[in-house]
């Protein structure tokens, strides 16, 4: 099953294999990325931190969309992974339209020049991604901000784009 | 953690050590921390062989060093520890190779782990 979406622009590091791994005792990560999936020599520099009790796949959001009955239905406890919230607001659609409920998202890094829009402790976003989050929010999907497992979540309401103000706008 | 190391060992060694931080600033960028390691690094390298220690494999420092590792004149090891960092800085001042002086720190590393109960005969079995 599908326990949990990430989005963290660290990707594969301590906070997830030290703390979100065991606690949600997930034993496949998939990352999800256009990019990384077309990148073995990456791909190979990011498994060597995972715990060998972990599967690390890689995967393109064409691929995820094909593979979501199988993702949504083992019984291997499965982390979606991103960089960024984009790649996750396809899934949400055809979450939707199987009608299924979604995992959390929880928002977890995020950081740059580009990203003005405080939404959290470690949660910055731009505007593109302030409009993807409030697809995935749309379309049923619960946000949460928390960088590591030992931290408080924070809900996140989706309002209305602003620069660099609190995001719980109405 | 990495500031903290060398101010532990500037402390034993005296300031001018050839050691040198890079830490990762929480509000940066993948790419913004990646581009100010890869500027710290050519640096280093016009001076010479660079050996880069990080705290463990996986974390954020081992991730930002990773993609240099089959950069010529570049050495990683993982799981720093003082007597690790002592011995590195010897081996720099006796300018050693840089692969020599990295195998010869992470056996050097291993040997300082040690139980002080048992160093002294009093360990539970």
């Amino acid at each position: 099953m599908i326990v949990n979406l990430r989005v963290d622009d660290r990707l594969i590091h301590g906070q997830v294999t030290q703390g979100w791994v065991p606690s949600l005792h997930i034993n496949t990560i998939v990352v999800v990325s256009d990019v990384l999936a077309d990148n073995p020599v990456r791909q190979q520099v990011m498994q060597l931190g995972v715990p060998p009790s972990v599967r690390v796949l890689f995967m393109t959001v064409t691929q995820v969309l094909d593979a979501l009955q199988d993702l949504s239905s083992t019984s291997e406890r499965v982390m979606l992974l991103s960089d960024s919230p984009g790649p996750f607001c396809a899934l949400s659609r055809a979450l939707n339209q199987r009608q299924e409920d979604s995992p959390i998202l929880t928002l977890g890094n995020l950081h740059g020049a580009d990203r003005a829009h405080k939404l959290g402790q470690t949660v910055f976003c731009s505007e593109q991604e302030y409009s993807q989050l409030s697809e995935l929010a749309r379309n049923g999907v619960n946000l949460e901000c928390c960088a590591g497992v030992h931290d408080a979540s924070e809900q996140v309401q989706m309002g209305v784009w602003q620069e660099s103000t609190d995001s719980s706008l109405s | 953690m990495a500031s903290g190391l060398y101010q532990a060992t500037a402390a034993i060694l005296g300031d001018d050590i050839p050691v040198y931080v890079f830490e990762t600033m929480p509000d940066h960028s993948p790419e913004e921390r990646q581009a100010r390691f890869e500027a710290m690094l050519r640096e280093l390298l016009d001076a010479g062989e660079v050996l880069l220690l990080v705290d463990f494999l996986g974390g954020t420092p081992s991730n930002v060093v990773l993609p240099e590792m089959d950069r010529d004149g570049v050495e990683i090891l993982t799981g720093v520890n003082m007597p690790m960092l002592f011995k590195a800085v010897t081996l720099a001042r006796e300018k050693v190779p840089v692969g020599d002086a990295a195998i010869r720190l992470v056996e050097y590393g291993r040997e300082h782990i040690r139980q002080i109960a048992a160093m002294l005969g009093q360990a539970n079995s």
